[in-house]
């Protein structure tokens, strides 16, 4: 190490004479006080330095990947694979097999996404379609090994005979000893993002030992690095956190609180979820010992009450208080306000709707259904606000939604006021017979329909349906369609799920 | 159309705006579809009709729909059909609401530009101003008392010492009203254990030591650099002062990439730009409060706006303020450098002429992207120079080269680059 920078380490200490940088720079500054000439110094040396950079020479030749053998993807196929990152492992690996049949490699470019499938499955049907610079990159990351090999079984059947069954590459040796030693490496070393999904991983094989892991470096990192870190706790979330959960809490940061109360809402037997039912309990003893439900309930929800029960907000202006009373609501668990006011959750939202804090008390519930996953609570909020609920909120209550209530919902009056794509897309594929046989039914209502809004997005979905339907109903999706304005798109028939993904069709894409 | 389907996506505030766009880029969503030379409009049949215009010159869209995202699903919806099928929205005439909001938008960047003469109390400002200098100077002998018993006491232990230090210490300066230098320290947390830490939280703090240096004889620099040094303390200029002073340079702006900070509210883009006829390098700084909220002007690299800048005053100007766009195209002109040794020169003049400055966006063309055993990232030139790369992850960088030369974008802060994005021939 260079001899000033040692000074600087080891500290100027007692000695009298301030450390030369041994360049010209030293003469710049006069000496003058001992250790802000020296600092001085570091600037005019830092400078010269970074004025005089001469890199070094790496003669080397570089690595360069072999070209590729498999054909490339069209543009247009480049940017639905972009698209279908998004979704779930299943999706990844129907891709996989369907560019194995097709002869194609992954565009280098979504490369890295591909690799970084965690889902043993999917990575096997990957392997193929990952392509000579897939293999050259995988062989340069730990983490992507399983791709580094090239699969044992030959392809030329596959690519000649349009088969149905694609087969599955040779699993890679003990994967798991294997995957958990890739998961601690990419902890320690990984960028954000790779460290939180290895949390998630070590979270599903150990989650104390993870959580302790979160722990050690817990107050080394910055406020925002801690707020993403901590949401990872969500898998295999147990009371056995609450303890760290508490900590977090108590955190400067407003996000990593925000992220530890999430949490800890979803634990019902947590001290904070008592703190909160507590609350929420001193609302219920105001209301007049006599007093029949009803009247309980609306006293129980009347603005003086509330306002002893929600904290003075911590930032000031209207809102505040009402912000503060959903956060409330929304920890307290959905069963709690059935038995403690001895009322239907209908009744709950009538009286709540009769009170000034109908908003907030909405917005409370609403996120308490999407954490406790409550779908009956979620199919009467949907069911009864439906012209009223902020889209987002509608997601939310879609996503507690069990398939069963979906259909039930969609079968009973489909209405354009519900975020219908979302809720088809939640329908695990293929529908059931009945379900698939009644949604057609809706369809071809609606293209003969003249057209409105409902009309136009119910037409919006036939892509969904495309993929989704049952293939014996396929005929008839047909028959309904020809009836209306609208075509199937291409592309519905190009992202279908399923197996009769055959070279055809992305052959055509490409 | 002037950009791609790909650039569009990019200008989405979040993945469910970009996905809903995409749905809707379908002309069946679509009635009254139109375009002239100046925007794009359309009337989208959703639960209600929406009435969507996009102004061509910034793709700055407006919709009449409720939602706070920006662009919202409509806009986007509007900006992808026209850039997939051309055909479906024809050439006409603008209806009175695209019109009118067209004018409207002139008259406020016109109101913008000339700002209405306000009442300012000179003296209770200058009275201001003397104050704050005052809590600077006091702020600056405390920190340079610090910094003094840092040296002395060695730098060693930064090593094992957390963030909280730091954290203190740009605490006090924020209090002594100099936020820029407080975060300027604050950014030197991340340095201790890093390869070289030594020398790099050295070179730092002489900086900032040269910085409390300039500050206190600042009447005698000259106005540039002195404005520098006001800069780097955390002095700032509103954009009418940058107008009022700052040189305003008219060119086509070839868009090099950006790099987004964020922290527990804010997010900050830094753009970087290069005149194709000035060659001229500018940087485009852009806040946005939370994560719903979107950059204002929208700028996507790979195209090129014919734009005014004014840039701050400074003795190696870079920040400016986009003050006229006109219109926005796409290009495949690159301003690069052939080398390093190219590149190093150009970044020696700067960082000499103005050495406050933490880093600079470059383009660099041929070269390959390299990781070693140890999993440290460089790239090679065709030279075969060798510069580190910043950061950990170039993955994409990598797949998208494998082993052949491609082009990057980057950011140079004197050490390393901190790719923004890469191209292949």
């Amino acid at each position: 190490m260079n001899e000033f920078v040692r000074a600087a380490l080891i500290g100027l200490g007692r000695d009298s004479a301030s450390p030369q940088s041994g360049t010209p720079v030293d003469a710049l500054v006069a000496d003058g006080e001992r250790e802000r000439t020296f600092l001085l110094r570091a600037a005019a040396r830092d400078l010269y330095l970074r004025a005089g950079l001469v890199p070094p020479k790496f003669e080397e030749p570089p690595a360069v990947a072999p070209a590729e053998s498999l054909r490339s993807c069209s543009p247009r196929l480049t940017q639905l694979l972009a698209d279908a990152l998004d979704g779930d492992a299943e999706v990844v690996r129907a891709i996989g097999e369907a560019m194995t049949v097709a002869n194609l490699h992954l565009p280098h470019r979504l490369l890295p996404d591909f690799l970084n499938t965690r889902d043993q499955a999917a990575r096997a049907a990957l392997a193929p379609a990952v392509g000579a610079r897939g293999q050259w990159l995988a062989r340069q990351n730990k983490v992507w090994s399983w791709a580094a090999v090239i699969p044992s079984v030959s392809r030329g059947i596959w690519a000649a005979g349009g088969a149905m069954h694609v087969p599955r590459a040779t699993q890679p040796p003990d994967p798991s000893t294997h995957a958990r030693d890739d998961m601690a490496a990419l902890w320690e070393e990984g960028n954000l993002e790779q460290r939180v999904a290895a949390l998630h991983a070590m979270r599903e094989s150990d989650a104390t030992s993870a959580r302790a892991k979160l722990e050690a470096v817990w107050s080394k990192e910055k406020a925002e690095v801690r707020a993403t870190l901590l949401a990872a706790l969500s898998t295999s979330l147990s009371p056995d956190d609450e303890t760290f959960l508490e900590r977090a809490l108590g955190d400067r940061s407003v996000n990593v609180k925000s992220v530890a109360e999430n949490l800890l809402a979803r634990l019902p037997q947590s001290a904070f979820v008592a703190r909160m039912i507590e609350r929420v309990a001193a609302v219920v003893q105001k209301a007049p010992a006599a007093a029949s439900m009803w009247e309980k309930v609306k006293s129980g929800f009347g603005a003086k009450a509330l306002k002893l029960i929600v904290e003075p907000p911590a930032a000031e202006g209207s809102g505040a208080r009402a912000r503060a009373l959903a956060q409330l609501v929304a920890a307290v668990p959905l069963s709690h306000w059935t038995s403690q006011f001895d009322a239907t959750p209908e009744q709950l939202l009538d009286a709540a709707r009769a009170t000034d804090w109908s908003d907030p008390l909405i917005e409370g519930w609403t996120t308490a259904v999407e954490r406790q996953r409550d779908s009956a609570w979620a199919a009467m909020l949907l069911e009864r606000l439906a012209k009223s609920l902020a889209p987002n909120q509608k997601l939310s209550l879609v996503r507690a939604l069990s398939p069963e209530a979906v259909m039930q919902l969609l079968r009973g009056a489909a209405s354009h006021q519900w975020p219908i794509v979302e809720m088809l897309e939640q329908l695990p594929a293929p529908w059931p017979l009945d379900f698939g046989a009644d949604w057609l039914h809706c369809l071809q209502r609606a293209a003969a329909r003249p057209p409105d809004a409902l009309t136009l997005e119910l037409l919006a979905t036939i892509d969904i349906t495309a993929r989704a339907l049952p293939l014996a109903l396929h005929r008839r999706l047909l028959d309904a369609v020809a009836v209306g304005a609208s075509r199937p798109t291409c592309s519905a028939a190009r992202s279908r799920r399923h197996a009769d993904l055959t070279p055809k069709y992305i052959g055509s894409a490409a | 159309m002037s950009y791609t389907t790909e650039q569009v996506i990019a200008a989405a505030p979040d993945a469910q705006v970009a996905a809903a766009g995409k749905k809707l880029a379908d002309a069946k969503h679509w009635l009254n579809l139109g375009r002239d030379a100046e925007a794009l409009w359309g009337e989208c049949q959703g639960s209600a009709v929406y009435q969507v215009r996009v102004a061509l010159a910034d793709l700055t869209s407006k919709c009449s729909c409720p939602s706070r995202k920006f662009p919202c699903k409509h806009g986007l919806g509007l900006l992808l059909l026209a850039a997939q099928s051309p055909a479906r929205v024809a050439e006409g005439t603008q209806p009175e609401w695209v019109a009118s909001w067209l004018a409207k938008r002139g008259e406020t960047a016109v109101r913008k530009a000339t700002p209405a003469e306000k009442k300012v109390d000179a003296a209770a400002q200058a009275k201001r101003a003397a104050t704050r200098h005052e809590r600077v100077l006091a702020g600056l002998d405390a920190l340079d008392r610090w910094m003094n018993d840092l040296v002395r006491n060695g730098l060693a232990e930064l090593e094992t010492k957390g963030p909280a230090l730091w954290e203190r210490e740009g605490a006090r300066l924020v209090d002594a009203q100099a936020p820029a230098l407080a975060s300027r320290l604050r950014a030197i947390a991340n340095l201790p254990g890093s390869p070289n830490w030594g020398e790099r939280v050295l070179g730092e703090l002489g900086r900032i030591a040269l910085l409390t240096h300039a500050y206190r004889r600042i009447e005698q620099l000259d106005a540039p650099i002195a404005a520098d040094v006001r800069t780097a303390i955390g002095w700032t200029l509103t954009e009418e002062e940058v107008r009022a002073h700052g040189d305003t340079v008219a060119d086509e702006w070839l868009i090099l990439g950006s790099a987004i900070e964020e922290d527990d509210r804010v997010r900050l883009q830094r753009t970087w730009l290069v005149g194709l006829r000035s060659n001229r390098t500018a940087l485009v700084l852009q806040f946005a409060a939370g994560a719903a909220s979107n950059f204002a002007e929208v700028l996507l690299p790979g195209t090129s706006i014919d734009a005014d800048l004014t840039f701050w005053p400074s003795a190696q100007p870079q920040r400016a303020l986009i003050t006229a766009r006109r219109s926005n195209r796409s290009t495949t002109e690159l301003r690069a450098h052939a080398t390093f040794a190219s590149m190093l020169d150009a970044m020696a003049t700067i960082f000499s002429a103005q050495p406050w400055l933490r880093h600079a966006g470059v383009a660099i063309e041929n070269v390959v992207p390299m990781i070693d055993a140890r999993g440290e990232w460089s790239v090679r030139d065709r030279d075969d120079a060798v510069l580190p790369l910043a950061g950990r992850d170039h993955w994409r960088l990598l797949a998208l080269s494998g082993g052949a030369p491609i082009g990057i974008a980057a950011e140079w802060d004197g050490v390393a680059l901190a790719p923004l994005g890469g191209s292949t021939a």
